[in-house]
């Protein structure tokens, strides 16, 4: 439906006629779900014919980006560590949401890489809401507001997010689909076939459906009072390093904390000081990373001290940290903290200091 | 008599990834019929993904000939030949 009204839009025929430039990000999320090298190239194929069956003549342009990118290293295979990373996380919920990050956050790096000011999503009032309610489950409702806003002014490093159908029900948009003829390519997810009570979203998806069913404007009553919630102030933000959401007072506390405990020379393989750095949420998630029984709750350890668990031990027998198997711009976010942090001590020294003659 | 039946948005993938098929059904076939009819000879899996009770799941959406099944008679529409009846899952990875 998007693709649709997006080609309406550009349409030297339509109505009214708005001048701007815009491509096409298909994120291939195949290796992640198990499709085979055929069934991708299939897939993306199809995607790419929806696209451009309806051309008008707009100027647009077809992306596809494998997400197993994220992992790209030399000579690694970034697929088998994608999928080594999603298996580590013992529960579904944990590893939708880890694919959930990894999908957003290749959105959101293609669009800075590309000098892209704007993305816009397809998300439907109905997925909205569902996600609202998944996200306060899993610890991060105070994101909730950008979550949920037409227009994500918060900019991720200057993008925005716009989102355009945020008003429709999921519904309306199959309906506008069948009515247009439109044919949506079915792209199965983590957790296609899986049973009803399998993950937090898959659970509260039939909750709020089996609701939507009998009272219609409960989408909409969710969504309305989201929109009252006060959007966290953008101006002094730091971010989750493992899913960027914004952090509140105490989480950005925390993560102080954990990044002036560090010293020079220390790795970075403590994977509590990880979950120190991270939102509540992401701290959650950490926890079932690799295998809940070998992580002690990370939630629950006063100090990031030394409470190495046996997984991060042998890890460090191997030569290798833990963030050797998080996505790359974990390590880099980790690395972007730690310098924001000492240029946030440098400059409340500063006067203190004596410049070099 | 014939009907046309159709899935999308995943459910093809718990009929053996079938996305139409003609079913030859008694007169007075209503769609709760259809959906038992279904469940019992195409279904391939997972039930409980098609259906709840005697009725789909909820946010699956039925169109009878491209009308929403609501405005007609809902499961108790009793289907005509050469309906075409569409099943289409809003339900996010299928």
């Amino acid at each position: 439906m998007l693709n649709h009204l997006m080609q309406e839009i550009v349409s030297p025929h339509s109505y009214r006629t708005i001048s701007f430039f815009w491509s096409v990000l298909y994120i291939d999320i195949g290796a992640a779900v198990g499709l085979s090298e055929e069934e991708r190239l299939e897939r993306a194929g199809q995607v790419r014919d929806q696209f451009a069956s309806r051309e008008h003549g707009s100027q647009k342009e077809f992306y596809i980006m494998p997400l197993e990118y994220a992992f790209r290293n030399d000579g690694e295979n970034c697929v088998e560590k994608m999928q080594d990373y999603l298996n580590s996380f013992k529960q579904l919920s944990a590893r939708e949401d880890a694919l959930r990050q990894l999908v957003q956050t290749a959105i959101l790096n293609f669009a800075q890489e590309n000098n892209f000011s704007n993305v816009i999503t397809a998300e439907s009032a109905s997925n909205l809401s569902i996600r609202v309610i998944t996200e306060i489950c899993k610890g991060r409702g105070f994101n909730i507001p950008l979550i949920t806003s037409y227009d994500d002014s918060s900019t991720h490093e200057g993008v925005r997010i716009l989102r355009p159908l945020k008003d429709k029900l999921a519904k309306e948009i199959a309906f506008y689909n069948a009515v247009e003829k439109l044919k949506p390519v079915f792209i199965p997810d983590i957790t296609t076939g899986t049973p009803l009570k399998s993950s937090v979203d898959r659970l509260v998806e039939e909750f709020i459906s089996s609701l939507q069913a009998n009272f219609p404007s409960t989408v909409h009553a969710i969504l309305r009072t989201t929109e009252k919630l006060k959007v966290p102030n953008m101006q002094t933000v730091f971010n989750c390093v493992v899913c960027n959401s914004v952090l509140t007072r105490d989480e950005r506390r925390s993560q102080e904390e954990a990044v002036n405990g560090l010293h020079t020379g220390d790795d970075l393989t403590n994977l509590q000081r990880l979950g120190k750095m991270s939102c509540y949420g992401c701290c959650r998630e950490l926890d079932f990373f690799k295998s809940s029984e070998n992580c002690s709750n990370l939630l629950s350890s006063k100090d990031d001290a030394p409470q190495q668990n046996k997984f991060v031990s042998e890890r460090i027998a191997e030569g290798k940290t833990i963030l050797e198997d998080f996505p790359i711009y974990v390590n880099d976010n980790i690395h972007k903290l730690i310098r924001m942090s000492r240029e946030q001590v440098k400059e409340s020294i500063s006067e203190y200091l004596i410049e070099d003659q | 008599m014939k009907v046309k039946v159709e899935f999308s948005g995943g459910l093809e993938l718990l009929f053996d990834k079938a996305t139409r098929l003609t079913v030859d059904v008694d007169e007075k076939t209503t769609i709760k019929d259809l959906i038992a009819y279904l469940k019992q000879n195409h279904l391939k899996e997972k039930p409980e993904l098609f259906m709840s009770g005697d009725s789909v799941r909820p946010g699956i959406l039925v169109l009878v000939n491209d009308v929403d099944w609501e405005l007609l008679d809902g499961a108790d529409y009793k289907v005509e030949p050469n309906d075409n009846v569409v099943f289409i899952s809003t339900l996010h990875g299928g």
